[in-house]
């Protein structure tokens, strides 16, 4: 199924919000950092 | 015209391929990033950049990326000397620079032109003989032209001879890199939460790195980095006097460093001493070329911390544990090039005092590399 380029945009950004919780935050805090992202 | 439960299913198949293509466009994504990222730190040659390394993972992707340099190779282990971070607490912000590691890098590049030299830093502050064991067991398979580390008398006082005084780093103990650089931690405990932990630092740079990252920017993780920062304003608002506090650790330190020393001694029953003896043992075997050289102390200070005629004693005794020599190793006693001013303390070294030291030890280094090329 082809995706829009909204779904694209926030897949991107999804993409993003993942690497700065596994880059800045330690395992433990990762759901903490990401309820507050 | 369809049936309402027709129009309902196929709705339902459409928003599950819908989500199915999200999860695989986000998964895709996050594998370009990961090669990309690797292709990007591979080539910046951010880690070989000198961070305190406090986590497994830190010292992994730094041992892989030294695993992949090419051309010559030196390993450089040991204390807070080889470290090198003194530097920094006493003023000196290009602290990085003027390193053993980083000096030995200039003077092999020079002596080398048109091949690459990777001169890697492993130093940890407060490093012992059974840290330094677990250290070259982990580095040993990468085959390094030369390992260089250093031994200080210091390490060997009876107040490392304690349970839970042994090691400063049980996760050095811990951790396990196969010889084709496989990361694993055996641990009694936390078995499943391991092999994942695992399998995310083999397989996914961006876990790999994050450790390394968090040294590199915050000198430790998020949290350490804001208490700090709370300190560093806390002191600024009050005015505290910082060149009084400085002198206050000296002397502490100083007497800490004594109290040390008081207590040491070389015997086979000093667990210390039979970690060096391993690690002798380890690196006769492999053959592994080794420069081991002793932290020199501050000829003014020496004196304060134990007796000319003790230190004499010890270091005879210490050459004795090291030789016979085979031909791979090299030891390099305490040395007479510094004088008080080259030291920033009882032991660690400034910038010039660091320069003397790769003097002396580039040459040997270079010998060593020579006679490996012959063989």
């Amino acid at each position: 199924m082809a995706l829009s380029r909204k779904d694209i945009i926030q897949i991107l950004w999804l993409v993003a919000k993942i690497a700065v919780i596994v880059l800045l935050s330690n395992t433990g805090h990762a759901l903490f950092v990401y309820q507050n992202f | 015209m369809k049936e309402p439960s027709e129009t309902t299913g196929s709705r339902g198949v459409a928003a599950i391929s819908r989500l199915g293509a999200i999860v695989a466009a986000t998964i895709v994504l996050l594998i370009l990033f990961d090669v990309l990222l690797r292709v990007v730190v591979a080539g910046s040659g951010i880690l070989q950049t000198m961070v305190d390394i406090q986590a497994p993972a830190t010292l992994y992707a730094k041992l892989e990326d030294f695993r992949n340099a090419k051309g010559l190779k030196v390993a450089v282990l040991g204390d807070s000397l080889v470290f090198g971070r003194a530097m920094r607490d006493k003023g000196d912000s290009g602290w990085r620079a003027h390193t053993l590691s980083s000096q030995l890098q200039g003077w092999l590049a020079e002596k080398h032109p048109g091949q690459p030299v990777s001169v890697a830093n492993f130093g940890m502050n407060g490093t012992l003989p059974t840290d330094l064991e677990n250290l070259i067991r982990i580095v040993l398979p990468v085959r390094p032209d030369v390992i260089v580390f250093d031994l200080s008398l210091r390490s060997f006082s009876r107040d490392f001879d304690r349970d839970g005084d042994i090691r400063t780093r049980d996760w050095l103990n811990e951790l396990n890199v196969s010889a084709d650089g496989t990361y694993s931690i055996v641990k009694d405990r936390g078995g499943l939460a391991n092999w994942l932990h695992g399998q995310l630092v083999n397989y996914w740079f961006l876990y790999r790195f994050r450790d390394f990252l968090q040294s590199l920017l915050f000198d430790g993780s998020p949290f350490t980095f804001l208490a700090s920062a709370r300190n560093a304003a806390d002191s600024w608002l009050r005015g505290s006097a910082k060149d009084a506090g400085d002198d206050l650790g000296d002397v502490v330190l100083l007497m800490r460093a004594r109290s040390r020393y008081e207590k040491i001694d070389l015997a086979p029953d000093n667990p210390q001493r039979q970690a060096l003896d391993r690690i002798l043992n380890r690196l006769s075997e492999a053959k592994q070329p080794a420069l081991i050289f002793y932290a020199t102390e501050n000829p003014k200070v020496l004196p304060e911390l134990l007796p000319r005629q003790t230190f004499d004693q010890l270091q005879a005794q210490l050459a004795q544990i090291i030789s016979p020599q085979p031909p791979s190793r090299v030891f390099v006693g305490p040395l007479a090039i510094y004088g008080a001013t080259d030291f920033l303390d009882h032991v660690h070294l400034d910038r010039v005092g660091y320069r003397r030291l790769s003097e002396q030890l580039g040459p040997r280094i270079d010998e060593m590399i020579s006679q490996r090329v012959m063989r």
